[in-house]
């Protein structure tokens, strides 16, 4: 047998043997981070704000994002120098261990690892700590954003009262320096299923220098014993710790890699437009006798209300990359430069009385989709407010194979 | 009445899917059942946010897949640390599987990187093409057969003639 079939059937074999404990449990818990991301991007779309998804940050819950973009928030990584050059290490795990140790106040730090850039994931130390007063494990890692990602990451990372654990405690702050300095306390199983603490300050200079330590009032991340009642490093000292001069001269050694690591950054889909952008190309696209009278989106998405002064009409567009799988449905065709048109006039799918939606969806060659709808309500759920959407499917059409949306950052 | 049919729909979804997430998650965590867990909550989390949107998705369950490995990527990247230590005999063991092969798979499992893990786990656990892997990943085709060929090597060097003897139990 090859050893690729033997791998394949021991893969599951292997995968086989695993049953959830709880699989109830694991839907009602997915169905709840679903809300919170749903009222996010609600209540984003209410107020018209240019924030389109908050993310919680590293306080436990990794929850919400942009669904289809395949990462949650978090670090807008840009990841350091590739693992296939046998150059000299910029920073070695030696280093970042050495570091950290050198930085932390009196106790022993045991059980180290550290990491390098000798990986394609950015620079850790590792290690469990203890003051005399019980173990708690500690994990820094530090790594360069592009400089024109600070302000995307403060706002994916900013403290989100609506969305945070009651329980859980955030501060953010902006330093005399420009530094932007986080300190979140949380837990870290947002169901609580175990009361490990998780504690992390991350802090990002104008620069994108970027330093992100976690602490556990446990010897390990997850699934060992509580062994005192608070991590050991307080705020103070959490925030002394990732402002220290130290981290500068390895910060520094980093790269910034020309382009994000091959898969992207994970908040974002490679490629995929911002909110705003989507929103005003939307906008300046569509035919001048329609009044906008409501608007929203998120990245690669957005909508408008328009009136054409016989009654509102909601239309919503996608812009995306990687589609290829996608095939458009309805009336097909293949437009000379290879890309697939599907223009349909369908029933709404969400279940307002008489609602009907008329979509152009192009996908281009390389995967790159544009798919517009057209609504006769004013919200695809509630009754139809007109006959029919106040986009025909030629002024559809005309907005979804314009090539301004490839353009678009 | 609406909201609530959608979610009547999204947990029948959801609870069809769970253990096949599940145990997904656990390989790419190389047995990390927690972090398994968490990643599976994740995944649906976004899959219930996702439903409805107007970019309806073919295959959901496909989709969900797809979004359970980004999402882990996500987290590896995030986290940056604390990998399972290599070695730790994993946990939740059912009853008559084969505790030699698990160990032995997760452990080798274990040592490689995470994006590796997860065109491992996508091409062969999956059974995706080299292509769909490519885009599941958000990288190149080249890019998967790079990955997929390093991967391969390091299995066959730790688990050697290992596999043939378990496959043919």
């Amino acid at each position: 047998m090859p050893f690729e079939d033997e791998l394949g059937e021991s893969l599951r074999r292997t995968g086989e043997s695993f049953r959830p404990d709880d699989s109830p449990h694991l839907v009602e818990a997915g169905l709840r981070r679903g809300r919170r991301t749903v009222r996010r991007r609600r209540t984003a779309a209410v107020t018209g704000s240019v924030v389109a998804l908050a993310l919680v940050g590293f306080g436990g819950a990794y929850a919400g994002g942009l669904l289809d973009s395949g990462g949650a928030g978090g670090t807008k990584g840009v990841s350091v120098a590739g693992p296939s050059k046998p150059t000299p290490l910029a920073v070695t795990g030696d280093q970042m261990v050495s570091t950290l140790k050198s930085l932390l106040p009196g106790g022993e730090l045991t059980q180290t690892e550290g990491r390098g850039t000798e990986s394609e994931l950015p620079p850790v130390a590792y290690g469990v700590f203890d003051d005399g007063k019980g173990k708690g494990a500690i994990s820094l890692g530090v790594d360069r954003i592009d400089p024109a990602s600070v302000a995307a990451f403060k706002e994916e990372s900013a403290c989100q009262s609506a969305t945070q654990d009651t329980r859980d405690s955030c501060t953010a702050e902006t330093l005399p320096d420009g530094s932007w300095l986080k300190i979140y306390k949380g837990y870290e199983y947002p169901d609580h299923r175990a009361e490990t603490k998780d504690w992390t300050a991350t802090l990002v200079t104008p620069k994108g220098y970027h330093v992100d330590v976690s602490e556990w009032n446990s010897a390990a991340e997850k699934g060992a014993p509580i062994t005192r009642p608070e991590p050991p490093l307080s705020s103070a000292r959490l925030k002394a710790l990732v402002t220290a001069k130290e981290w500068k001269p390895i910060l520094a050694a980093l790269k910034l890699s020309g382009k994000p690591a091959d898969g992207g950054t994970p908040g974002k889909v490679e490629g995929e437009p911002g909110a705003v952008s989507v929103e005003r190309a939307l906008i300046k696209s569509l035919p001048l006798n329609l009044k906008v009278a409501g608007k929203g989106g998120q990245d690669g998405y957005a909508f408008v209300v328009v009136d054409d002064g016989k009654g509102a009409s909601f239309v919503q567009i996608n812009v995306q990359r990687n589609m290829s799988d996608v095939t458009p449905r309805g009336d097909v065709t293949t437009l000379p430069d290879a890309t697939v048109l599907g223009l349909s006039k369908q029933a709404g799918e969400k279940g307002g009385a008489g609602v009907v939606q008329w979509t152009a969806d192009a996908v281009g060659p390389d995967g790159f989709r544009v798919v517009i709808s057209a609504f006769n309500s004013n919200n695809q759920a509630s009754a139809a407010t007109r006959a029919e959407p106040a986009l025909t499917l030629a002024a559809l059409k005309k907005i979804a194979i314009d090539p301004m949306w490839r353009k678009l950052k | 009445m609406r909201r609530q049919s959608r979610t009547d729909d999204f947990r029948e979804f959801a609870a069809g899917r769970a253990g096949h997430l599940y145990r997904s998650a656990c390989l790419l965590t190389s047995g990390d059942t927690h972090l398994a867990e968490d990643l599976v909550q994740e995944t649906l989390g976004r899959m219930y946010a996702l439903w409805g949107r107007i970019a309806r998705i073919d295959n959901p369950a496909g989709y969900a897949q797809t979004v359970l490995v980004r999402t882990f990527l996500a987290h590896q990247r995030r986290r940056s640390a604390t990998e399972r230590p290599v070695g730790q005999v994993p946990e939740g063991a059912a009853a008559g599987d084969d505790p030699a092969l698990r160990v032995a798979l997760l452990d080798a499992l274990a040592r490689l990187a995470p994006k590796d893990r997860a065109v491992v786990v996508l091409r062969y656990w999956e059974d995706r093409s080299i292509e769909e892997t490519a885009d599941a990943l958000h990288v190149s085709s080249a890019a998967v057969r790079t990955r997929a060929v390093r991967a391969l090597a390091k299995l066959r060097e730790q688990l050697g003639g290992s596999l043939s003897e378990f496959a043919a139990l």
